[in-house]
């Protein structure tokens, strides 16, 4: 029988004076925290295998974080395997604003020893608030969709970025329409007690970013905003957000910023937020009661990791098998037509992809999106520019793509025997 | 069939929540010289908070320039301000060129001052419209400063070098008095992105439109191989059966809309045309309808009626609620 334990607690940092975001810019240093950033972990276990999936609210997980990780959860569940992935909070990661001070730089520190230490505790929980669970499955159309393609075509046949405002227009152009498709689904996994109504916890994935602008506090953004609406609609369950194939997906153009002063900006930072996490409770919410779970004994993982030989990046693909659905954890920002691909010819029941897994490959686009452009794809493919320079962190080729989706299907083809991939 | 309603889809889209279709709504309001729609291209370069609402900007040069409106714009650009990136700076960019074509220079400094740190929004995104005035201000954008972040050297940051700016680029260097140019475009036909491909073809048979470059263009555009590479060489060669066969059955939605796009508009080709409104990329449906509009053909009027009766994507309609109302009909 499929055990689960979970467990969400606060990573805000503890002292936020001097500090700013990595991840965008911003015009003044950090004004606080505006909601709690959070982890959350999922154990599962059965038959003597453990699983945990970690979710930050985090810019992205590094290789050395995941080897930190990796060590804590050895010493508390030896042979356990870890999937952990990032949100892509970009008003998460603390660096110092401006000339790094020394305190700055200690505050920082004292961040990354918060997560970990949150990570142990949030472990140890988990392992102490263990249940028997069954599993059920879901896609859930989301339409309209709030994440939005956010690369625009114009009529030469190139891409540029619409993030904020909309795109901008070079004259003598048209725009031919957007450059690839939009986020159009949700995917629900849900774990209860047996014989109960309502899931004990729910793991959603969305391929959208979640950020809308350089908000100058440290929040959750749309993810938290997501798991908040979850929280009020569903008190007694523990909602997961994953972000699955977001790389040239934004929410960003549902609505203009209203006007140029900070605290309008803010506002309509917690609007849209909240706007996105009502729309996504309501989309998830009527469908639990559709869901048709299934007890099972059937845990199995596999990681496929290698060196991609260049800026101390590594490849890293993970699949998780639950019984007949699958978990996959996948780098980086890929672009959502990759989802597509993956999507092509399941073995398996269903498909839930975790992103910006520990694996820093940067955006992961379509050989086309790399001759189209746009800010996405601006840092490469390093197949052809080579790696200029460390500054422009070129990391992913065109070729990426498709091996990143060969070794997932691989790995669920050895997963799911019975129905061979083609 | 035919009614005498104003398009008010026209206005209602440049006013609504889609940015691009917004601006795809400005720029068919001045390419089809729709005077009554002025008021409205004025309230949305007011209104608009999206950056591509500089499209509005562009018609009104055409339609009804307005010094005092553009200088209003460029004093206050009412976008949201993303100040590391290109938006905001895009916007007021777009006002400074529009005076500058009516002969205030009151955005003189403010693209002096991009230019001086190398600002993309002056080397490549704008690069064109300025060396397009009548009098680019001296020194603004001589071929050194444009290269003074080629894609070869090594040290260039990937923001100049991307395929979009590359374009843009290669673009202005068709425009450029400088016979050095050319070496540049030549690099550029060369590169991994077959769409700065196809511009560096473009400026290239444009500085210099002799046959042996139209040969040269042909040879590369045939090595590389993609429609989009053959579609641009074959407009240059003119190669129209060619061109005929990629509207027909190129795979890609967009290459069938570039080829419809670089076919003249001649009855030798009215029915290739007319059979792509039926296309099922509404892109390549909008420019057959634009194609068939510059038509006097009872033909291709009737074909764009019966699409007026039938078509659900906005795009496409509001290309034939220009088309018509550039008659003096209404289609929507």
């Amino acid at each position: 029988m499929l055990i689960l334990g979970t467990d969400r607690r606060s990573i805000s940092p503890p002292s936020t004076e001097g500090l700013t975001m990595d991840g965008m810019p911003r015009r003044h240093p950090t004004l606080g925290i505006l909601d709690d950033l959070e982890i959350n972990l999922l154990l599962l276990q059965d038959a003597g295998k453990s699983v945990v999936i970690c979710l930050l609210d985090w810019l992205f997980v590094r290789q050395a974080e995941f080897t930190a990780y990796e060590n804590i959860l050895q010493d508390l569940i030896p042979g356990a395997e870890l999937m952990l992935c990032a949100t892509h909070s970009h008003s998460s990661k603390p660096i110092p604003f401006g000339e790094p001070s020394p305190e700055a730089i200690s505050r920082c520190e004292a961040a990354g020893t918060t997560l970990r230490e949150a990570f142990a505790a949030s472990l140890a929980c988990a392992l102490s608030a263990r249940v028997e669970v069954e599993v059920a499955s879901a896609r859930i159309p989301f339409l309209p969709a709030p994440g939005g393609n956010r690369r625009v075509k114009l009529g030469n046949g190139s891409c540029v970025s619409a993030f904020g405002a909309g795109p901008i227009l070079p004259p003598g152009h048209k725009l031919a329409g957007f450059g690839g498709p939009d986020a159009e689904a949700i995917d629900v996994l849900a774990f209860r007690k047996p014989g109960s109504v309502n899931p004990l916890a729910l793991i959603t994935g969305y391929s959208s970013h979640i950020h809308f602008y350089e908000i100058p506090y440290f929040t959750g953004e749309a993810a938290g905003a997501a798991r908040l609406a979850l929280r009020r609609a569903l008190p007694e369950v523990h909602p997961f957000y994953a972000v699955s194939f977001p790389g040239d997906v934004a929410q960003q153009l549902c609505q203009p910023i209203p006007h140029d002063d900070e605290a309008a900006r803010i506002r309509w930072q917690q609007e849209s937020a909240q706007t996105f996490g009502l729309s996504f409770a309501q989309a998830v919410c009527p469908e639990l009661e559709n869901l048709e779970y299934a007890p099972t004994k059937k845990l199995s993982f596999i990681r496929h990791q290698e060196s991609s030989g260049h800026n101390e990046e590594f490849l890293l693909v993970e699949t998780l098998q639950i019984g007949p659905h699958a978990v996959c954890s996948v780098p980086g920002e890929m672009f959502v037509d990759w989802e597509q691909a993956i999507r092509a010819n399941l073995p398996c029941a269903s498909l839930l992809a975790l992103g910006y897994n520990a694996s820093w490959l940067g955006y992961v686009a379509t050989p086309l999106a790399f001759e189209e452009g746009s800010y996405e794809v601006m840092r490469g493919p390093v197949d052809v520019l080579g790696y200029p320079t460390p500054a422009t962190r070129a990391k992913s080729s065109t070729q990426t793509g498709f091996q990143i989706i060969e070794i997932a299907k691989n790995q669920m083809a050895q997963l799911f025997p019975s129905t061979p991939t083609k | 069939m035919k009614t005498t309603v104003p398009p008010h889809i026209l206005s209602q889209v440049l006013h609504g929540r889609d940015p691009v279709l917004a601006a795809e709504a400005a720029r068919l309001i001045g390419d089809w010289d729709l005077q009554a729609l002025v008021p409205d291209l004025v309230k949305n370069l007011r209104t608009s908070r999206f950056y591509s609402k500089v499209s509005s900007m562009y018609s009104l040069d055409k339609l009804a320039p307005s010094e005092s409106l553009f200088l209003e714009v460029f004093d206050n650009p009412n976008v949201p301000d993303d100040f590391y990136w290109v938006g905001f700076k895009s916007v007021k960019t777009a006002a400074a060129i529009s005076l500058m074509k009516g002969g205030n220079p009151a955005g003189e400094g403010w693209l002096s001052g991009l230019a001086a740190v190398s600002d993309p929004v002056v080397l490549r995104w704008f690069a064109p419209a300025l060396l397009r005035l009548p009098d680019t201000p001296a020194g603004l954008l001589t071929l050194d400063v444009l290269c003074s972040k080629d894609l070869r050297d090594a040290a260039a940051d990937t923001q100049y070098t991307e395929p979009g700016q590359l374009c843009l680029l290669c673009e202005a260097l068709g425009l450029i008095n400088d016979p050095r140019a050319s070496e540049h475009l030549e690099h550029y036909a060369k590169i991994h992105s077959r769409f700065v491909r196809g511009q560096a073809y473009r400026s290239l048979h444009m500085r210099n439109p002799k046959a042996e470059t139209t040969q040269k263009i042909c040879d590369w555009a045939s090595r590389q191989g993609t429609d989009y590479d053959l579609l641009v060489a074959a407009a240059i060669a003119g190669d129209w059966p060619k061109l005929k066969r990629i509207v027909k059955e190129a795979p890609l939605g967009f290459d069938r809309a570039s080829a419809i796009d670089a076919l003249p508009a001649s009855e030798e080709f009215l029915q290739v045309v007319i059979e792509a409104l039926e296309d099922n990329d509404p892109y390549a449906r909008q420019c057959a309808v634009e194609q068939l509009g510059h038509f006097d053909d009872a033909a291709a009027w009737g074909a764009l009626e019966g699409l007026a009766q039938r078509e659900t994507e906005l795009r496409v309609r509001c290309a034939l609620a220009a088309v018509f109302a550039s008659r003096g009909e209404a289609a929507c």
